[in-house]
């Protein structure tokens, strides 16, 4: 370390300016620190002092500039002259650099500003109003003229929003409008934030509150916890006066469960604010309930339930409609709140439409849904309603046994639609379904859960086909033409696999074509060839050939078309047609021309398990040739004894012992898709049995044994197979009684709140279940008018799925979800909320509590008269306003000007 | 034209200062001259003799009266000051400026290469040198649009007052609705049309905001031109927990399960540390990395400890940089509902308990269990607190006004009963039923019991084809729910199903949803049941004023625009209950929202200046810095001078 004292004058004097400047440089570090530390947003001690320019502050770091520059002087000042004139000045370079951080102080003052906020919703009367108008007009008239010293007064109104008034001159009227282009709605929160942007700086801030206290919206509460911070002093006003005579429908109950045709109590709920006397109506689906939809009822004061005896119609969705109209009009102020309507969800049991060619074979398969409880509807395909509205109505259909030529394009379309729309389409087999019902290639086909394609057993021959030809002198010609190439097209469409014979009768018969291997084709082109007209008309021999050939076949489907244009009465035919059927072979007639015995050919087709034509056009014997060769060739029917065997652990299975389940007699081959279809049973070969797959909002089951006995006859006596059936048809079904899954609609702050909760049978959660719902209404609105949208819940805690959606039309809404768990519906639920009108209508007294509150959280008062107080400054209060100080700090530096002046002129050095 | 006016002291107190302090400065240096001037002969002699001295004399002269000059102007532009003079503005002259500034909480996120800068730090740095620029006739408001709007500082023409409010902007927790706060600005704008000044409404947004498309065409309906200025955009990477929530299980409230769903809103990959914490002890730590885009569900059945507050926090695996531009949404907070005392009576015989009973109403600790001889319970001699009463064994005559569970009634009361039969079986079950959820009783012995006799909607839960063993119904618009036999004559108390089918029946006659607390949504109305008529919530780490809370019928209805943990205190007692508030909606978290039709970026915006509305003052604006503030910097300029002049010997 250097010894100071070796320096010389020189060097000691630059070390000592060094070290002041330095000095000088930390003190200016260190302050320009502190007032950043200091001023916090401008505010020093506490909420004393204020700075509006707080970052002028940093001017304070040039302060140590003064002594610094002070150093060596030259202005010959005493030692004290001169350290009093640096410490003078350094104030006085500080008191500037504080006025240039214009400080503000927070004083009391006698000076106000105030806001009156005036509500002017619609459950403010309009007696109320003008009370609000003549205070407010008081208050202006005690302020007297707006001039700088007259307490400021600014003058909003509020509903749903809050909305400036122009401050009139004292003496003027006060023109209070109402916000009628708003929703009716109160949000005093929203009124308390606004009044904000309306006072005037440097006065102390007053707030006065003319309402009824019937807040609909916002959180005044919340709202005025601010004004609390910003010194604000609430006064309040209930504008209460006499309740206006009032009416209002605010509920409409039913019971949760009502079934379909049976009377139920609809309860509808009155309010008055006085006794009064009113009719109150009933409707249910926009049509009065009955003689007893009408009551003239005497209203006490507060709330009556009038109740009413209503019929339920049938299932669904009903809408039921109160309406309220008081007999002398002065006793309601809102017709808003004199309608309500609610939806009701009837039920009845589940129903389901079985569609089969012949109903009366559907008994047995009648009585097994009856007994699930079912309500069972059994028509011919062409029964198929074709109103969506009226197939909506079924929970089910199933097509039992059904050639596709028995259902239109247009009803096969309805059958896809249905189960698309949330239906369950129950498809059974039996020997003219499927394959071998033509189904192949049509839309139903597409979405089956089986594929009808490919679907021949290749083990073992399917097909031994009989053409028994009639070749009596009536068939010469054109006939006889159409008959041989209707034979060979025949051949010519069956596989390899198959057998074809051919006979040919008249009194007699001939095997044209012994049976043999379809692969043949150019022999029996050949053969067929041979068939010639002549001789009478017998069947009965031609049949018996036929039979004895075709019960020698192993073929799983052995087949005779039998084409006859003469008359015949032979005995025993339709016996021997059983005897056949008996062991398996089918017959179907073709009838060609006006003289056939049609009696005898439906008969034989009946009883022989086959279908019967009848064709006046020869042109068309190929075209039915083909078709039946195309029908039975392709079937791959097994018709044996198999047992069930379980594919997949289904929820639709659930309960079921299908190990005893009785062996079925016979199903249709079919083959197993992928997903999203499920199999669920199969037969010992392994062929499906059951399938199953979702469409859209439904479903669609395939069962390829069928459902009338021919197959199924054990199964059908089975005493589980009314659950085995029920839970095939309901397990997906629409709502229903039993099948509800749990849904809450309500209406919160103008949203619709939409939960569920997903638990299993267990109470454990459903973590995987979805929930979408689809929401519509208002139920009284035109279908263009309604809201109809999907909502997809989304899930907000283990097992509680969530959905809000805005509501911005008033009236009944209908709820209907699809719950799902791994895209396998597990239910439907229905909700009915109800959005009646604003909630404004509904609260029909003042609510002063409120009010007071607010002014007892803000050392308000209740302003009852005398508004004029609003302006008073009592002892107990203090009225704070922000000052600015500006002026005293200059007139401190203009004395420390002075004061310093003072200094060096008379502490010089002698 | 404009003039000049004062907004401090007036003229004549500005005169008065002035005329003292410059008299008084005048005179001391009149002083001083005096005092100096002594008569000395020979000094005489010596002036004539050095003919220099009568030079320097005069500058001394000209030097002390520069210096009284100087001090003489600073005491001028200080008493001048005193009056805080400022130009006024013609009337009709200057627009009023709306600022509405979206402080939802997507303004929290982090700009790329910011520096830690946020989306609002960006927009305050732009509104403060947005004022500076405005004219000094030109007036300013600021609103802040959070999930409800606030006024930050009524119309101005003050630009500090205006830029103090910018300054006081903060972030809120919740999402942003910018209907409410425009409509205040055409509100505002109305007023300003009244006055004749033409007013537009700025909105610096990230675009975020709700019903910002509507608020604007009502804006521009009203001939309002509004300018929408954007914070810089891109693809700011974000991971959030979106959804956390803890619950019962209906079955076993002892156990609970915890829901939690992560979302990423990165454009690429990110690895995270993900933590949940119960109580504040660590009970599950994993580390994992999310996709883009991704939304990962998670439920966690088995954490062990899992009671009462669950934290769950998302963390950069190393736990040193900042894991996404927004750290509020890495957080949330969930809590499981606490188990409520069911408050049951037990009337039995005089003398007679039921030990069974009893030990099966000892296995649940959240039971306060009262018991009464059927005298006493007929006297009313029973705290009127109670929710349920059980029958054991006695039927008074008159059916309860509380729901009941009725063990072996008697007959001789309000609930009807058969003859006895002997030896009865459970054959019949509704196994669906709630009061047999767990409770399988077909194999239980029973040696006699006395069927319920059911009324038109009650439901026979179990029983054999001699009667109705256990039923529920209502009576008198209570619910009931009555097993026929003395279970201390069956093996049933052997059982496990015993002391479920009590707790069963407890649940079915006291339906409440114990098993999920309620969440709130940061910036929506949430609603708490509260008996008592006000509390208050202290946020939990955040020294901010509590909030007071008022109930209604039961349940208190607020907001909460901060996320987190608070405490809800009543009637000054120790917090007696938790609260916690999660980011209302995951559209928050998506920093990269799609840009809005005709809004300007805001780098672009800070060099431009918007066109004047029309009919707007278009001359050049006048500065409107304060001229107290030039008078008083003149006044320090002067006095530096005069300080080093002065020392220096330069003036003296």
């Amino acid at each position: 370390m250097d010894d100071v004292s070796a320096l010389g004058p020189k060097e000691r004097s630059s070390r000592r300016a060094l070290a002041r400047v330095g000095a000088a440089t930390l003190a200016a570090a260190l302050i320009a620190i502190f007032v950043r530390a200091l001023s916090d947003e401008g505010r020093l001690a506490g909420d004393a002092l204020r700075l509006l320019a707080p970052d002028a502050l940093f001017l304070l770091a040039a302060l140590p500039l003064v002594p610094l520059l002070a150093a060596g002087s030259r202005a010959g000042l005493s030692r004290l002259g001169g350290r009093l004139s640096v410490l003078l000045r350094t104030l006085l370079f500080g008191a500037l650099v504080l006025a240039l951080a214009r400080p503000s102080t927070r004083e009391d003052t006698t000076r106000t500003s105030s806001v009156v906020l005036v509500d002017v919703s619609p459950s403010v009367s309009d007696d109320a109003l003008a009370h609000a108008r003549a205070l407010v007009e008081a208050l202006l008239a005690a302020r007297g003229e707006a001039t700088s010293d007259a307490p400021h007064v600014a003058i909003a109104t509020f509903a749903g929003e809050p909305r400036r008034v122009e401050t009139p001159r004292a003496g003027a009227p006060l023109a209070l409008t109402r916000h009628d282009a708003e929703r009716p709605a109160t949000d005093l929160g929203s009124a308390l934030r606004y009044a904000e942007s309306l006072y005037q700086p440097g006065r102390a801030r007053r707030l006065w509150i003319l309402s009824d206290g019937v807040e609909t919206r916002g959180q005044a509460l919340s709202a005025v916890a601010s004004l609390c911070d910003r010194g604000v002093r609430v006064s309040v006003t209930p504008l209460e006066g006499p309740i206006a005579s009032e009416l209002a429908l605010t509920g409409l109950d039913f019971p949760e469960l009502i079934r379909a045709g049976q009377p139920f109590d609809a309860r509808v709920h009155v309010r008055a604010s006085r006794a009064s006397r009113a009719r109150v109506r009933l409707f249910r689906d926009g049509r009065l309930v009955g003689l007893e939809g009408v009551r003239e009822v005497d209203l006490r004061a507060g709330e009556d339930v009038v109740s009413f005896r209503v019929t339920a119609g049938e299932r669904g969705v009903t809408e039921l409609r109160a309406e309220l109209e008081p007999v002398d009009p002065a006793d309601d102020r809102f017709p808003e709140n004199n309608r309500f309507v609610r939806a009701a969800e009837i039920v009845g049991r589940p129903r389901v439409l079985v569609l089969a060619p012949e109903p009366n074979r559907m008994e047995a398969f009648v009585r097994v849904l009856e007994a699930a409880e079912l309500d069972v509807d059994v028509r011919a395909p062409r029964g198929l309603p074709s109103e969506r509205a009226a197939l909506s109505s079924f929970d089910a259909i199933v097509l039992a046994d059904t050639p596709a030529d028995q259902v239109s394009a247009s009803s096969e379309a309805s059958l896809v639609a249905f189960a698309r729309a949330g239906g369950v389409l129950f498809v059974a087999g039996g020997p003219r379904a499927f394959g071998p019902g033509g189904w192949q290639g049509s839309s139903l086909a597409r979405v089956l859960p089986v594929s009808l394609d490919g679907e021949r057993r290749r083990d073992s021959p399917s097909l031994a086909l009989a053409l028994v030809i009639d070749r009596s002198g009536s068939m010469a010609g054109e006939k006889m033409e159409l008959a041989k190439e209707a034979a060979r097209a025949t051949a010519e469409v069956l596989s390899p696999d198959d057998a074809l014979e051919v006979i040919g009768f008249d009194t007699v018969a001939e095997r044209i074509v012994p049976l043999q291997s379809a692969a043949n084709r150019v022999a029996i082109q050949r053969d067929i060839g041979r068939l010639a007209p002549r001789g009478g008309t017998a069947i009965f021999p031609a049949l018996d050939a036929a039979y004895q050939d075709l019960a020698a076949s192993r073929a799983a489907t052995r087949h005779v078309i039998l084409l006859t244009d003469g008359q015949t009465n032979e005995p025993g035919v339709v016996e021997l047609v059983h005897a056949m059927r008996g062991d398996r072979i089918t017959v179907t007639s073709v009838g060609v021309g006006s003289d056939v015995n049609r009696t005898l050919l439906s008969e034989i087709a009946d009883v022989g398990g086959g279908r019967a034509y009848f064709t006046a056009d020869p042109s068309s014997i190929p075209r039915i040739f083909l078709r039946e060769a195309s029908t039975v060739g392709q079937s791959g029917v097994v018709e044996s004894l198999v047992r069930i065997e379980v594919a997949s652990r289904a929820h639709a299975l659930r309960g079921l012992d299908l190990a005893r389940a009785p062996l079925l007699r016979g199903y249709v081959v079919t083959q197993a898709r992928g997903a999203p279809s499920e199999l669920l049973l199969r037969s010992e070969l392994g062929d499906p049995l059951l399938a199953r797959r979702p469409l859209d909002e439904g479903s669609v089951v395939a069962w390829t044994s069928d459902v009338a006995g021919r197959w199924s006859a054990d199964l059908l006596r089975w005493p589980a197979s009314p659950r085995f059936f029920s839970q095939l048809l309901r397990d997906p079904l629409r709502p229903s009684e039993g099948a509800a899954l749990p849904l809450e609609a309500r209406v919160e702050d103008d949203e619709l709140v939409l939960s569920a909760d997903a638990f299993d049978e267990r109470d454990e959660f459903r973590s995987n279940e979805t929930v979408r719902a689809r929401v519509e209404g208002p139920l009284d609105r035109r279908a263009d008018e309604r809201v109809s949208v999907e909502v997809e819940l989304a899930p907000i805690a283990p097992g509680r799925l969530e959905a809000r959606l805005p509501l911005d039309r008033y009236g009944a809404y209908s709820v209907e979800a699809i719950h799902r768990e791994d895209g396998v519906v597990l239910g439907t639920s229905h909700a009915s909320p109800v959005f009646p009108y604003p909630a404004e209508y509904a609260r029909l007294e003042p609510d002063p509590a409120l009010l007071r509150t607010l002014a007892e959280r803000t050392g308000g008062e209740v302003l009852v008269d005398h508004p004029e107080r609003l302006f008073e400054h009592t002892r107990e209060e203090r009225l704070e306003a922000d000052t600015e100080r500006t002026p005293l700090v200059l007139l401190a530096a203009l004395a420390l000007l002075v004061l310093d002046v003072l200094a060096r002129r008379t502490l010089r050095a002698s | 034209m404009s003039g000049l006016e004062l907004l401090g002291l007036g003229w004549p107190e500005i005169a008065a200062a002035f005329g003292l302090s410059a008299t008084a400065i005048t005179l001391l240096y009149l002083v001083r001259r005096r005092r100096r001037v002594v008569t000395v002969p020979f000094v005489a002699l010596f002036a004539r003799a050095l003919p220099d001295e009568r030079t320097t004399r005069l500058f001394s002269r000209l030097k002390s009266l520069l210096s009284l000059l100087l001090l003489l102007l600073v005491a001028a532009a200080i008493a001048a000051a005193l009056g805080l003079p400022r130009v006024a503005p013609p009337p009709g002259e200057g627009r009023t400026l709306v600022l509405v500034v979206d402080v939802s909480a997507s303004m929290q996120a982090r700009l790329a290469g910011g520096g830690g800068e946020t989306r609002l730090d960006r927009v305050r740095r732009a509104l403060l040198a947005r004022i500076a620029r405005l004219g000094a006739s030109d007036r300013v408001a600021v609103l802040a649009a959070g999930a409800r709007a606030d006024v930050v500082e009524p119309l101005t023409d003050e630009a500090p007052l205006a830029a103090r409010a910018i300054r006081a902007l903060r972030a809120s927790d919740a999402p942003g609705d910018g209907r409410e706060a425009l409509a205040w600005a055409r509100d505002l704008c109305r007023d300003a049309e009244r006055e004749r000044r033409p007013c537009e409404a700025e909105l610096y947004t990230d675009g975020g905001l709700r019903s910002l498309a509507e608020a604007r065409a009502a804006l521009e309906e009203d001939g309002v031109s509004t300018r929408v200025v954007l914070t810089p955009e891109g693809e700011p990477p974000n991971v959030a927990i979106t959804a956390l929530s803890a619950r019962r299980f209906p079955a076993d409230p002892t156990r609970a399960e915890l829901l939690l769903e992560l979302s990423s809103f990165a454009p690429a990959p990110t690895p995270l540390t993900l933590s949940i914490a119960s109580d504040g002890r660590l009970v599950h730590r994993e580390t994992l990395t999310l996709a883009p885009g991704a939304r990962l569900r998670r439920t966690f059945s088995d954490l062990v400890g899992v009671d009462a507050l669950i934290e769950a926090r998302l963390a950069p695996p190393e736990g040193s940089a900042p894991l996404d531009a927004l750290a509020l949404d890495d957080v949330a907070h969930a809590q499981l509902a606490p188990r409520r005392r069911r408050r049951l009576l037990v009337v039995s015989p005089e003398g007679s308990a039921n030990l069974y009973l009893g030990a099966a109403l000892l296995i649940d600790p959240y039971l306060d269990v009262v018991e009464r001889s059927l005298a006493r319970y007929e006297r009313g001699d029973y705290p009127s607190d109670r929710e349920l009463v059980v029958f054991d064994r006695v039927t008074p005559p008159i059916a309860p006004r509380l729901p009941s569970l009725s063990l072996a009634p008697t007959g001789a009361g309000w609930l009807e009963v058969g003859a006895p039969i002997a030896r009865p079986r459970f054959d019949v079950e509704r196994a669906e039923h709630p009061l047999l959820a767990f409770v399988a009783l077909r194999d239980v012995n029973i040696a006699a019991a006395r069927p319920i006799v059911l009324r038109p909607g009650d439901t026979s839960v179990a029983g054999e084809a001699r009667g109705t063993l256990l039923a529920t119904g209502v009576r008198g618009d209570v619910p009931f729910v009555a097993l026929a036999f003395d279970v201390q004559e069956s093996d049933l108390p052997m059982r496990i199903a015993w002391p479920i089918l009590v707790f069963d029946a407890l649940s079915l006659l006291l339906p409440d949803d114990l098993t999920l607390a309620p969440t709130c949504a940061s910036g929506r109305v949430c609603r708490l049941g509260l008996e008592a008529p006000s509390a208050t919530l202290v946020r939990r780490g955040d020294a901010a004023a509590p909030i007071a809370i008022a109930s209604r019928a039961g349940v208190a209805s607020f907001e909460l625009d901060r996320v987190g943990v608070y405490d809800l205190v009543t009637d000054a007692r120790a917090a007696d209950r938790v609260v916690v508030a999660n980011l209302a909606s995951s559209d928050e978290s998506r920093l990269d929202l799609p840009p809005i039709e005709g809004a300007e970026r805001l780098d672009e915006a800070l060099t431009a200046e918007p066109e004047p509305a029309s009919g707007a003052d278009e001359a050049p604006s006048r500065a409107r810095w304060p001229l107290h503030v030039a008078l008083l910097a003149a006044a320090l300029a002067l006095l530096a001078f005069e300080w080093i002049t002065f020392h220096r010997g330069w003036t003296t």
